[in-house]
């Protein structure tokens, strides 16, 4: 038994001392497996099973992650996948729709510039020179010092300072043709949110707003798809009106046509015209820009340029101007309230204006296209999305304007404040007539195009060749534009110009006229200081009096010379008259002066002096019957043109029948020289005494007539000055005579010193009678 | 058909942290058993491919987590990625949709997991939005209720429901636990705790409930499914960390034949397992001698008529085979 328990002792010691080796070697091997497994849990290839000659279910291939490295399994995407999944944690946003991913196994491109802080390069690259999932990832610690940043990245990732910190070519500045990022957003784009995409801090956009380096849902890694500008939308709503419009080229261009290499149709409506990044314009434009006028024009003149994509919408020669400042037409612009010195206007809408880089710009901002047009919203009021793109017609309610003309040019209007006031007169023509659809400019457009006009002034298009209203010449061009209307069967039939009218395309006395006050112009309608004169350097269309104030409710009322659109009033001092004939001014307070003589005569057309202006006592404008003088007189009797004007009121029972000349007159078929053209006249001296022909021309030779010697518009020769304003009875020296002596007189030309001797006989009546001449 | 016959469970009824020292002593014990000599499983006829779903182009499906059969035969995807449950008809047809993102009534937010009950009511872990919703055989919705530990909000992973329809068994992705209520979403108890131990969890997936009333329940990191008796009790386990056959790496999903074998699906191996109703393993799924790969297999699903239907994440399809 002894033996036995021996034995058995020692059995037992043995099997104790097995079992105490054989535990310590098991906690040794357990705790190696544990950390085996641990680390295996992604590094699959690790496990021992693949070094041994056992059957695996799956084969032992420790080699390529990306398509040429040589990193382990651990990080490809189906092993991050195995637990992003939403069983372990839930990363499936980045794999949705079979997701789009940062490339790897591809070279970096030439843009990529990896950070080296501390010659430290902190994104390394495959083996191979190659991007894998390790530039960016590790599964181990890394020391940011700051806990602001997702783990398992290699670096810090605030406000996707990652990104940035190797594509720098598409960082932060939209100075240099990228999306601008680090702004902060007015509104959170909730699409964007629930796509994927994030916001940085303080809600700005980021790289990662847009993109998604795992599980974008476009090309790029984008969170949105462009087919529909989705991505783009999410932010910017205000734009979203754009599709459908006709500037959806996604619907209108030619399905070939690129941006950038890729077709409208895969960039989206937003994409025809835009790129994120490495754009080579402002505004992200994708596009050239057409050179020489302002940036942001210019944008438009790619397509809207013949031979482009917009080639039935150009501008044409003549179209509104831009690049030039509100500021000239009254406006303080300067805020983004627009302001001016009327205070009636100042619910004008601030409209955008920009500077040479075509940026939005309210101070000195010059205007642009986009001023007037809002290239992303075909109207103001609801889009008709019922209406294909293709079919849209525009009109001044559309058209892409920002402020909708609603027959009433508002939006022209709103800068041109100073010829709002047109609204109110009888220009305003009404949208009913059938020059003027519903919907169109409105007033503006009766007259102007905006665009395609065929002349300066944005003139429309002649409605038919006019016939001048001066006998034997071609209309001007403000008169050919005023007659589209002021002509028989016109629109302003009852203002019709008929007879003999004020000459234009001639040039003004420039010693006589003050320059400056009214406009002159080119014959091709252009201001022009040195130009010609022209309907509109009288009339202003615009305005129907001169003193604004009084153009309410015009619509029904006659005119007269106090306002009829006229640059400055006619009636009174007829200071419109005497800007340019400012000689003839010396009439005021002479006997001619009706006010002086006759206040209460009348003219033709039945106004009294005050009514008329002192010049429209005998003058008048238009629609004369003599064809000289702009006679506003019934003639009386005579015996060539100027006399029987003169006899208007030289007359028995004229208003100046007290001053009746007798009928004596200069043998008419005696013709003598004009003024400086006479030969005796050697020191071309004045007096440069006038003759004239039957109708009253004057011609460098003539008959001599009443106003040869007379010049009705001053009292006396001698002096430079108007009347007194009293009833004056007159001698040799005055009495409205050229002469201030008898030296160089006219008579003498041909009488020499004989003139006196035979203007007295021959202006005796018994005398002139002897005379055969006068038989 | 060479099988490979071995046992690699741990009987454990035990909860809570387990001395160290044990732990390792069982790893060393598994790890000594498994370098037992073994014939090759990979070599199997078992299945015979059916169909995929869908099966036509007019519907895609994104990211399909799991799958449920209907007693009327009609098959329910969740289409986590597209926020939905897409239902077929039994012969492959869309029947209808339900559901859009959000986190309205009837909106889903990223759901994974799906589970019918024998009256045809369904059961959607809508697991962004940390709630159960239930919805009866029409497709209505009936009842919603938020996941909750404490004021905490839970991940629901996946559902189950028992036998007698009292009891919902609610796999826990941030608590990793299995979280029992009763059909209105009151609280009726919860299983584990994060661990490594038997029936503790590590990130507890998808779960299933036998005839026998068992409850099965995949523990991803832990790689194995835990099968438990109703009143909580660790049964048994099927399956071990490692890449051999009868061996689990990322298990996902887990159904039951109408024999009571497991099958599990392994969503990076990319193969389902079989374990007979003693989760001792059979073989691994296979067609014509080789092993039926998947793409990411996660749900699986087994109905009356022994048809495996497996969610195929990455492939966005839905596998459907025969089981001979």
């Amino acid at each position: 038994m002894k033996a036995v328990a021996k034995l058995t002792t020692l059995v037992s010691i043995c099997i104790g001392l097995s079992s105490a080796l054989l535990t310590i070697s098991s906690v040794k091997a357990a705790r190696q497996v544990e950390s085996q497994r641990e680390c295996a849990t992604c590094h699959i290839m690790w496990l021992n099973e693949f070094k041994q000659n056992t059957e695996t279910l799956i084969p032992y291939e420790p080699l390529p992650v990306t398509s040429s490295g040589k990193q382990d399994v651990a990080s490809t995407e189906r092993m991050c996948f195995s637990c992003h999944d939403g069983f372990v944690l839930d990363s499936r946003f980045m794999w949705e729709n079979d997701g789009y991913s940062h490339p790897v196994g591809v070279e970096p491109s030439k843009n990529v510039v990896f950070p080296t802080p501390n010659d430290k390069n902190i994104f390394p690259l495959n083996n191979d020179g190659k991007v894998y999932c390790g530039t960016c990832h590790t599964a181990h610690s890394v020391d940011w010092k700051a806990k602001d940043a997702p783990i398992f990245m290699r670096s810090k990732n605030i406000d996707s300072s990652l990104c940035s910190s190797c594509h720098v070519s598409k960082d932060r500045n939209n100075k240099t043709g990228n999306h601008p990022v680090l702004k902060k957003l007015k509104h959170t784009p909730q699409d964007i949110l629930n796509a994927g995409g994030k916001l940085g801090s303080n809600n700005q956009v980021i790289c990662e707003s847009c993109h998604i380096p795992h599980g974008g849902k476009e090309d790029k890694l984008l969170v949105q798809p462009l087919d529909e500008s989705q991505l783009c939308q999410s932010c910017h709503e205000d734009k979203s009106s754009i599709l459908s419009s006709k500037h959806d080229m996604t619907l209108l261009s030619d399905q070939e046509k690129k941006v950038l290499g890729n077709k409208y149709t895969s960039k989206g409506p937003c994409g025809a015209c835009h790129v994120a990044h490495n754009a080579s314009n402002g505004s992200l434009f994708a596009h050239w820009a057409k050179p020489g006028i302002d940036a942001n024009s210019a944008k438009c003149l790619t397509c809207h340029t013949e031979g482009h994509v917009a080639n039935d919408k150009l501008t044409g020669n003549h179209s509104h101007p831009v690049n030039v400042s509100v500021n000239d037409l009254g406006i303080d612009a300067k805020g983004k309230v627009w302001k001016t010195d009327d205070e009636s206007n100042n619910n004008l809408k601030a409209l955008p204006l920009f500077n040479q880089f075509g940026e939005p710009a309210f101070a000195n901002g010059k205007v642009a296209c986009a001023t007037c047009h809002d290239p992303h919203k075909w109207s103001v009021k609801e889009t008709n999305k019922k209406t294909s793109a293709k079919k849209l017609v525009g009109n001044g309610d559309s058209s892409f304007l920002r402020i909708p003309q609603e027959n009433q040019s508002k939006l022209c209007l709103n800068c041109h404040v100073d010829k709002e006031s047109i609204t109110e007169t009888t220009h305003n023509v009404k949208p009913e007539s059938s020059d003027v659809k519903k919907g169109d400019a409105g007033i503006c457009k009766n007259c102007h195009l905006v665009h395609n006009a065929k002349g300066a002034g944005l003139r429309k298009p002649d409605l038919g060749k006019h016939k001048s209203a001066q006998a034997g010449k071609t209309t001007s061009y403000f008169e050919s534009w005023c007659l589209d209307c002021h002509k028989e069967d016109g629109v302003a039939e009852k203002k019709a110009l008929k007879g003999h009218n004020h000459p234009v395309s001639v040039k003004p006395n420039i010693s006589d006229a003050k320059t400056g006050v009214l406009p002159l112009f080119t014959t091709e309608g252009v201001r022009d200081h040195e130009g010609l004169v022209d309907c509109a350097s009288c009339h202003n269309p615009h305005q129907w009096s001169p003193e604004k104030s009084k153009n309410k409710n015009t619509k029904s009322k006659e005119g007269d010379p106090g306002n009829s659109f006229l640059r400055l009033t006619a009636n009174q001092d007829s200071v419109l008259c005497v800007t340019c004939h400012q000689s003839n001014a010396l009439v005021f307070g002479t006997d001619h002066d009706m006010r002086v003589t006759a206040p209460k005569a009348t003219t033709a057309s039945g106004y009294t002096v005050k009514q008329s202006g002192v010049c429209g006592q005998c003058h008048a404008v238009h629609n004369n019957l003599p064809e000289s003088g702009l006679w506003s007189l019934t003639p009386g009797e005579g015996s060539d043109n100027k006399e029987k004007q003169c006899r208007s009121c030289h007359q028995v029972n004229g208003v100046a029948d007290a001053k009746v000349p007798l009928a004596f007159n200069h043998p008419s078929d005696v013709m003598v020289w004009a003024g400086e053209n006479r030969v005796l006249n050697t020191k071309k001296e004045p007096p440069f005494t006038p003759v004239f022909d039957e109708v009253g021309h004057n011609p460098h030779a003539g008959i001599i007539s009443c106003p040869t010697c007379h010049n009705p518009h001053q009292w006396d020769s001698t002096k430079n000055t108007k009347g007194n304003g009293k009833n004056l009875e007159g001698n040799v020296f005055n009495s409205f005579l050229r002469n201030k002596n008898t030296q160089n007189i006219i008579c003498a030309d041909c009488h020499g010193k004989d003139s006196l001797f035979r203007y007295k006989y021959f202006h005796h009546p018994k005398s002139r009678e002897k005379h055969p001449l006068y038989h | 058909m060479k099988i490979f016959e071995r046992q690699v469970t741990v009987e454990k009824k035990s909860y809570g942290n387990h001395n160290i020292f044990i732990r390792y002593c069982c790893s060393f014990i598994f790890s000594w058993m498994i370098h037992l000599p073994f014939a090759s499983a990979m070599e199997s006829n078992a299945v015979k491919h059916i169909y995929d779903l869908p099966g036509s182009k007019d519907i895609s499906l994104n990211l399909p987590s799991d799958i449920a059969i209907a007693p009327d035969g009609r098959i329910y995807v969740v289409d986590g990625g597209q926020h939905r449950i897409v239902i077929f008809k039994s012969n492959g047809k869309v029947d209808e949709i339900i559901g859009t993102k959000g986190s309205e009534k009837g909106q889903f937010l990223y759901p994974i997991g799906i589970a019918i009950d024998n009256e045809g009511q369904v059961y959607v872990a809508d697991s962004g939005n940390n709630r159960i919703q239930i919805f009866d055989d029409d497709e209505d919705f009936v009842r919603e209720f938020i996941v909750k530990e404490g004021d905490r909000k839970i991940k629901p992973v996946d559902i189950a429901i028992s036998n007698d329809r009292k009891t919902l068994y609610v796999t826990g992705n941030n608590n990793h636990k299995v979280m029992l209520f009763d059909s209105r979403g009151k609280s009726l108890g919860q299983w584990g705790k994060q661990g490594n131990s038997s029936g503790e969890f590590r990130y507890p997936a998808t779960i299933a409930v036998g005839k026998d009333n068992k409850v099965y329940v995949v523990d991803v990191l832990n790689s194995r499914v835990q099968i438990f008796e109703p009143d909580g009790s660790l049964h048994i386990t099927a399956g071990e960390w490692g890449v051999k056959p009868g061996q689990l790496f990322r298990p996902k999903g887990v159904a039951l034949d109408q024999k009571d074998n497991v099958y599990i699906s392994d969503s990076y191996l990319d193969v389902i397992q079989v374990f007979n109703n003693e989760t001792r393993f059979i073989y691994v799924l296979g067609e014509n001698g080789n092993p039926a790969k998947f793409v990411a297999p996660t749900g699986i699903a087994i109905d009356s008529k022994n048809r495996i239907y497996v969610t195929e994440m990455l492939a966005n399809k839905i596998s459907v085979y025969q089981i001979k």
